[in-house]
């Protein structure tokens, strides 16, 4: 039998060594009769690892999984993965050992946490990050209910209109039980949120204000007149800034330089591929004043008994297995595999390597940008700066998506999967895509 | 252990000694400085902070466990012992004296009379284990 | 086994000269970006052989399930079969986006749809959502249901009753849901009584969080009539399924009066726990509840896989897409090899392997509970206290053995608890050198105490000070401060 070294014989006299006759009385002497399932299981017997194989390459041959030719976006990205990030993922160490209570065994683990920790705090300027939540509309939810913690007399939450729709409806599912109220603030020409109609909505029972940068609409958010607002108000909500596309963070002035009080988003993007959505990586930062607010699980470095460095889990006494009912959350993982794919890949790209494919995208996605707005029928939703994802008008959007799907080209995703403008087109590029991609995308949606 | 006389003691074990003026000072005992290991961090309330009779007036944390902290009295916060937030440990080494967390200003004696004397705080805790 | 020495931070070896990456150049004309970020990136600047050698001499200092047995009670750290990844590697759902129109992603969709009908069948209960990232977070969607469920029927209630030897995501989960925490204290033999349920339960109280097996590694018999007892009451019943890995075909959980289970994919079904993370914990629910599982759901239509939003008492989502997709691919490639006979096994030989360390630690260990368990059994550092040696040193001696320690501490109902789950997938050979090392560490308790005490000897870090982690956090490497 397929993993179970002791059958057989080895069963049979481990039963009798253990004092029972046969392993229906070791089941029956401790399920109670009424208990018991008599039947059969309704599933096919254990198939070989050949069969498998054809089974389930037949299934992934029904998927288009050709990233230069797709051009979707919207939280979930198609990026470069140096290969070393397989190689060195994919080693057991790393892969099947489990969570590193146990500091003297598990260095290996809380070591690269804690370059992931150091990595996203440098990212995003801010003075403290976690070792990763498990994704980037959850760790949005968590902001939320951080806030819901500091402020729990207030129950308004401001959020942009940009700020994605899924995470929207996630943070709210995951904090409806408290009566909290969300205040959606619109959108200008331009793409960017109406901070001034943001400033007006702010009032003392506003626990948080949520925006995206680059928001769901691919626009670039202005931070420095969101904290202009902030900065005068007496005990003001906490801002909330998300990241979806965390490759932004290596061209645009990162959030913490902005007074942020949480920025929280999705590393997918660095070294994880995007795998039908998931797993994913959330992750969380925040000011040092909030670290004993923060969700998740932390590393901390310290000294061993001999004075070497070492590190560990800590402040571990917020968590659900300590705290119990009062915890700051029930979190009791963090997507810790996924979290190193992450660290490998920014310790292998380092600064100028992420720079440079950040600069890429950006050139892709303007240049597509200018040759598609080129083409009859075809423009630009909003005229706020983009990072790598941009909203494109096309008056019978139908019709010329599928043409492009034709084409064997997935040119983006429509708007109306998120319930809105029917004619909108979310196109995202990213330094996967040619010049020549490019142009076959143009053509595809060509009339 | 360490439970001196003149003090009150709760069931949550916090103490509490009374001044004539009718301020009290609050901390917390020696067996739960023992229970709790070395004690890393801990938050206290604003001066000001109202109190009812076993309402929380804070937390304290070491690396295994979390504790709220219990108000034996009804009153107003007055003074907040600041040397704790950068060490806690102190209420480890000295829960009785330099360990002093709050001061209250009573608003009543109601409270006081349910707490426990330091020979019936010792029998409790002797019982607990 | 590599020499293992002191390893620094990529940070130390750093050079504006090095790259590790080569990317292609620009193929369309350069655009100047209008922003540009002042701030320093913070990342460091090395060759490929620098990764590598630095995360190959890290990864030498983890144990790990391919490197020995993990004794860890209600964790199953089972064997993780490398097929698995293999087809979790294929192109073909690597390289799938969530939001690509349905039609191209049959074949995804059908992984989805397989898995639900397989662990319907295997929990009993029919209705299937697989978006949960993790165990805690099938419990929030899980109680979020029977919050809903109850809303529908007039009142929400405001109690949940959970048994003091439920994990610590319980009562985090069940306070995160704004329902107050009532215990539940467990019989005298271990598991619930009825007569104790029946105290506690009212039409105020939303239901009951079980875990069965319960965390002292014993079959809740009682548990039809405490289903019976919820439900009499208009109550709910959640059952914690981290324990499912005992029960597989021989206890349905639908079958007992469970409303609504999660599982946890990366404990059952064998998916990697990767150092703490990604796993999945789909949720299963009868059919009152399936109204208000979250959306998308995944339902076969004549023979097609399609994604319907249309569920107007749905709680929402809990997650962006579907699921943690890569991990429920994994679980869904286990299942099939391990088909109706092979889970059933595993139930059993689980069960089996877990007895076999009980009758041969009994009479070094004190057991609190029952002279059999399920797949777990909880002994207690009693008869060592004697000569003054902890439940603590006893698990860190364990390493000095080569062995991960057990749960420890856990559950709160029995001091100085240490929880032992072999797994199915443990050899008999290995067991007994966890027994011996086990064996030896009790007379070492008696004869020489100190030397358990200020254990471990034998490892590279020793006695991490764990109190000034916590006292003066710090959280980031200040090699590099960009601040």
């Amino acid at each position: 039998m397929r993993y179970i070294p002791n059958t057989g014989q080895i069963f049979e006299s481990m039963l009798k060594e253990v004092g029972f006759q046969s392993t229906e009385e070791l089941f029956s002497t401790q399920i109670p009769k009424p208990a018991q399932f008599k039947g059969e299981l309704a599933l096919p017997l254990g198939a070989s690892e050949l069969e498998l194989r054809n089974y389930f390459k037949n299934l992934a041959d029904k998927n288009f999984s050709n990233p230069q030719k797709n051009f979707c976006g919207a939280g979930i990205y198609f990026h470069y993965v140096p290969s070393i990030v397989d190689n060195l993922s994919s080693r057991s160490e790393y892969l099947t050992c489990y969570t590193p209570y146990q500091a003297e065994i598990s260095q290996g683990t809380l070591r690269h946490i804690f370059e992931f920790q150091t990595y996203l705090s440098s990212l995003t300027k801010m003075e403290v990050a976690n070792a990763s939540l498990y994704d980037g509309s959850t760790a949005f939810a968590e902001a939320v209910l951080m806030a819901k913690r500091i402020y729990p007399q207030r129950k308004n939450v401001l959020i942009s209109k940009a700020l994605h729709p899924e995470y929207k409806k996630v943070a709210i599912t995951s904090t409806n039980q408290f009566g909290l109220e969300f205040l959606e603030i619109n959108t200008l020409s331009s793409g960017k949120t109406d901070l001034r109609a943001l400033s007006t909505a702010l009032d003392n029972d506003t626990l948080a204000v949520c925006l995206q940068s680059p928001n769901f609409f691919g626009v670039v958010e202005d931070l420095s007149e969101l904290s202009k607002i902030l900065k005068p108000i007496n005990l003001p909500p906490l801002s909330v800034v998300v990241i979806a596309e965390a490759m932004s963070l290596a061209l645009y002035e990162p959030p913490g330089s902005f007074d942020v009080d949480i920025v929280c988003g999705e590393t997918q993007s660095f070294g994880n591929y995007p795998g039908f959505g998931g797993p994913g990586v959330g992750f969380f930062t925040t000011k040092e004043k909030y670290v004993r607010n923060m969700p998740g699980r932390v590393v901390g470095q310290t000294l061993d008994g001999q004075g070497k460095i070492a590190f560990c889990l800590t402040l571990a006494t917020r968590e659900q297995h300590i705290r119990r009912e009062k915890a700051t959350s029930n979190i009791c993982t963090n997507q810790g595999w996924c979290a190193l794919r992450s660290t490998i890949y920014l310790s292998t790209m380092g600064s100028t390597g992420l720079r440079e494919a950040a600069e890429i995208c950006y050139s892709n996605a303007h240049y597509a940008a200018e040759k598609l707005c080129g083409v009859r029928n075809i423009k630009l939703a909003f005229a706020g700066d983009f990072f790598n994802e941009f909203v494109i008008e096309i008056s019978d959007l139908n019709n010329r998506f599928q043409n492009a799907l034709n084409k064997g080209i997935v040119p983006g995703i429509p708007l109306s999967r998120f319930g809105a403008n029917p004619n909108q087109l979310l196109v995202t590029t990213t330094e996967l895509h040619t010049k020549q991609n490019l142009d076959d995308l143009v053509e595809s949606l060509g009339e | 252990m360490h439970y001196p006389d003149g003090l009150l003691y709760t069931k949550d074990h916090e103490w509490t000694k009374v001044e004539e003026n009718g301020l009290a000072t609050v901390g917390i005992t020696d067996h739960a400085q023992e229970s709790l290991g070395e004690i890393v961090y801990t938050e206290l309330p604003e001066i000001g902070k109202e109190l009812k009779s076993h309402s929380t007036f804070g937390v304290v944390e070491s690396i295994k466990a979390v504790s709220d902290l219990y108000s034996p009295v009804e009153g107003t916060v007055t003074k907040v012992n600041l040397d704790l937030l950068n060490s806690p440990s102190t209420i480890n080494s000295s829960p009785y004296q330099d360990g002093w967390m709050i001061e209250v200003k009573l608003a009543n004696k109601e409270s006081l009379k349910t707490l426990m004397n330091a020979e019936q705080y010792k029998k409790y805790v002797d019982g607990l284990k | 086994m590599a020499l293992i020495k002191e390893e620094g931070t990529l940070f130390e070896i750093e050079n504006p000269q090095k790259q590790a990456v080569k990317l292609p150049p620009i193929s369309v004309p350069f655009k100047r970006p209008t922003q540009f970020r002042e701030s320093a990136l913070g990342l460091p600047q090395v060759s490929e052989i620098d990764v590598i050698r630095h995360y190959t001499r890290l990864s030498n200092l983890n144990y790990n399930i391919d490197t020995g047995l993990y004794p860890l009670g209600s964790c199953t750290m089972k064997y993780n079969p490398k097929i698995n990844d293999e087809i979790a590697a294929l192109d073909g759902f690597k390289n799938t986006h969530p939001f690509q129109p349905a039609l191209l992603s049959k074949g995804a969709l059908e992984v989805l749809a397989r898995l639900q009908e397989l662990l319907a069948e295997l929990t009993g209960l029919p209705y299937v959502c697989l978006q949960p990232a993790a165990g805690a977070h099938g419990e929030f969607t899980g109680v979020k249901v029977i919050r809903a469920f109850l809303t529908k029927n007039g009142n929400p209630r405001k109690k949940m009753l959970i048994p003091d030897t439920a994990h610590g995501t319980n009562p985090a989960t069940s306070a995160l849901c704004q329902y107050e925490v009532v215990r539940v204290p467990n019989g005298p033999n271990g598991y619930l009584e009825v007569s104790d349920v029946e105290k506690l339960m009212d039409e105020n109280t939303a239901g009951i969080m079980i875990t069965n097996p319960n965390t002292l590694g014993l079959f809740e018999k009682n548990i039809v009539e405490v289903c019976k007892v919820i439900h009499s009451k208009g109550g709910l019943v959640y059952c914690d399924g981290a324990n499912f890995n005992a029960i597989m075909g021989w206890s349905k959980p639908g079958e007992v009066g469970v409303d609504v289970m999660h599982l946890n994919l990366h404990k059952t079904f064998s998916t990697p726990h990767g150092g703490g993370g990604p796993g999945a914990g789909p949720i299963a629910v009868n059919a009152q509840l399936e109204p208000f599982l979250p959306i998308p759901r995944i339902l076969k239509k004549n023979h097609e896989t399609v994604l319907s939003y249309n569920a107007p008492h749905s709680i929402g989502s809990v997650r962006l897409a579907y699921g943690n997709f890569l991990v429920l691919l994994r679980a869904l490639v286990y299942t099939l090899t391990m088909g109706r006979d092979g889970l059933k096994q595993a139930s059993s030989a689980a069960v089996l392997n877990a007895n076999y360390i009980l009758h041969h630690l009994k009479n070094y260990y004190y057991l609190p509970f029952g002279k059999t368990c399920m797949h777990e059994c909880v002994f207690t550092d009693k008869k060592q206290n004697e000569s003054g040696v902890k439940t603590i040193e006893i698990a860190k001696r364990l390493m000095d053995y080569g062995f991960h320690p057990p749960t420890i501490y856990f559950p709160l109902v029995v001091p100085g608890a240490m929880m032992i789950e072999p797994t199915e997938t443990e050899p008999k050979h290995e067991l007994d050198r966890f027994i011996e090392a086990m064996k030896s560490i009790s007379i070492e308790a008696k004869e020489k105490p100190a030397l358990v005490q200020n254990s471990p000897h034998t490892v590279f870090v020793k006695r991490v000070d764990e109190v000034s982690a916590a006292k003066k956090p710090v959280l980031r490497d200040g090699k590099k401060n960009i601040f």
